[in-house]
């Protein structure tokens, strides 16, 4: 089992003593459904460029966490703070969220952002690229709906990556992937941190996958943190 | 543009709402062009006791129609063509009680069908038909029994005058209907889009501002309407407002359901 004394111990990864350089800040973070308490007294700091996943069981509280850390939903009590300016998020929903009747490609084309990109062709190069790397570029005509459920989870992917984000945050997003197609994941993601200093937050439920992919890792359970630190260490 | 994807990505339902909108703006704008020069122009048709007369072709027909249209019991005086009378000859003839090629009618003669103000008192009707007998000389003329309408000419009477009185209100409250479903159905696709354009780039409000510049086209689109005439400013204005109004529905946060 966890001991929370761990937490603040384990602090060879990212735990800033420094709030102001910190990318997220999360002081006594307590979220509550009516009765059922998703978060308690979650105390927690993430650096810019750190690759943090999250893990517990069903039902721990990981989707709550990331939402709380996307704004999505403001804490019932304590405090999130994002410390630095203009920290765009973009996200690979648990549900996907994508269109189911235009096909792969038109859904990654929303993420086209003209302000990020010298030029349209800029991006088709970026969406081809990622999507030769994971491996779909031959599907990209299907529509979702006809899509099978590794290949929306790719197109979602894919979609967070176009929007060129400081903070990639993903739930469950290898849900409907095999253990390649996972580490190709973290091998793009990790690229995209070494190159560009992408954060990365990634939400599983599966410890042993994650376990094999270097970065923090942040265990739930019950809504608590209950570990914050290197794989090696559980 | 964001406007043009939008359209773009939802091509039928967008354009739907759009040729619907401007339709709504200019069916309200226009009620008074529908109806007087649309609903009002309708072939009017007259129900009442009727009867046909038969009158010698030396007779100026056309003059005895007149004047018995001047009477207050009569409500509309149609003269017959050629081929009608051939087809109520028969009829006719059947009615006093002769046969047809008798040779007593032998001569060129024209036909009126004499229609009744309905509820109108069999004395009344009795001096009318005296008065056209008296107008036109005794020998000069023959009359058909009195007739009333059967209930099938009747109620569709009845119907095409309802439908002539509310006809324009019943085609704008129509495209209304149309308009509404068309801008439930495509407002809800298009902030499931703008939602993810705004997740995914960096603006915010895009659903409004596609919205609005829907609006803005409408609006132009919608200027189309003077060319039917002068609208009424007041309805026009609720047209647009209805239409205005409805972009309320993208100040709200988009909440994916599940
Ligand atoms: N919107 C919500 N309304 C009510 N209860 C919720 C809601 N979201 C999550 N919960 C509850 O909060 C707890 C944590 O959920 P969640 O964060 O989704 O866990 P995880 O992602 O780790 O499976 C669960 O008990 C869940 O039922
Ligand atoms: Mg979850």
């Amino acid at each position: 089992m966890f001991n929370s004394t761990f937490h603040g111990t384990m602090t060879g990864h990212g735990q800033s003593s420094n709030r102001l350089n910190s990318l997220f800040y999360l002081e006594n973070v307590t979220v509550d459904f009516g009765s059922v308490k998703a978060l308690r007294n979650v105390q927690l700091t993430i650096d810019p460029g750190e690759i943090v996943f999250v893990t517990g069981a069903s039902g721990a509280g990981k989707t709550t966490l990331l939402r709380v850390l996307s704004g999505d939903i403001e804490p019932t009590s304590g405090q999130v703070k994002l410390p630095q300016k203009n920290v765009f998020i973009s996200r690979v929903f648990q549900d996907l969220r994508l269109i189911g009747r235009l096909s792969c490609e038109e859904n990654l084309k929303l993420a086209f952002d003209p302000a990020l990109y010298n030029s349209k062709g800029e991006f088709l190069q970026d969406m081809n690229e990622l999507c030769r790397i994971m491996g779909i570029q031959n599907r990209l005509s299907l529509t979702v709906n006809e899509a099978n459920g590794g290949l929306k989870q790719k197109v979602a992917i894919i979609r967070a990556l176009l929007a060129r984000p400081q903070v990639f945050v993903a739930d469950e997003p290898t849900s409907s992937l095999d253990a390649d197609n996972a580490r190709k994941l973290y091998e793009v993601l990790n690229l995209y941190n070494v190159k560009k200093g992408l954060t990365v937050v990634w939400a599983s439920h599966n410890r042993e996958l994650v376990k094999k992919f270097t970065g923090r890792i942040i265990h739930l359970d019950s809504g608590k943190l209950v570990y914050s630190g290197h794989a090696c260490f559980i | 543009m964001q406007f043009w994807k939008g359209i773009e990505k939802n091509l039928a339902s967008g354009f739907a709402f759009m040729i619907l909108s401007v339709l709504l703006v200019t069916g309200l704008g226009q009620k008074d062009f529908l109806e007087k020069r649309v609903f009002n122009q309708l072939p009017s048709e007259v129900s009442g006791p009727y009867f046909y007369a038969l009158i010698s072709g030396k007779e100026n027909h056309l003059r005895l129609s007149r004047k018995l249209g001047e009477l207050p019991g009569v409500s509309l005086v149609s003269v017959l063509d050629k081929s009608e009378i051939n087809a109520k000859v028969g009829e006719i003839l059947d009615s006093l009680g002769l046969e047809a090629g008798s040779g007593m009618f032998d001569f060129d003669y024209a036909g009126l069908k004499v229609i009744f103000k309905e509820g109108i008192s069999s004395r009344s009707r009795e001096l009318i038909r005296d008065y056209l007998v008296r107008l036109a000389g005794k020998d000069k003329v023959t009359l058909g029994v009195t007739k009333d309408n059967d209930t099938l000419v009747k109620k569709h009477t009845e119907a095409l005058t309802t439908f002539k009185r509310w006809g324009a209100v019943l085609t704008i409250s129509l495209i209304f209907t149309l308009w509404l479903f068309s801008a439930i159905f495509f407002s809800k696709r298009l902030k499931e889009m703008c939602y993810l354009v705004e997740s995914f780039q960096r603006k915010e409000k895009v659903g409004l501002k596609v919205y609005l510049t829907g609006v803005v086209i409408i609006s132009l689109f919608s200027l189309q309407t003077f060319l039917w005439g002068t609208p009424s400013a007041m309805f026009f204005m609720v047209g647009l407002g209805i239409i205005s109004l409805f972009s309320v529905n993208f100040i709200t946060q988009y909440k994916w359901n599940k």
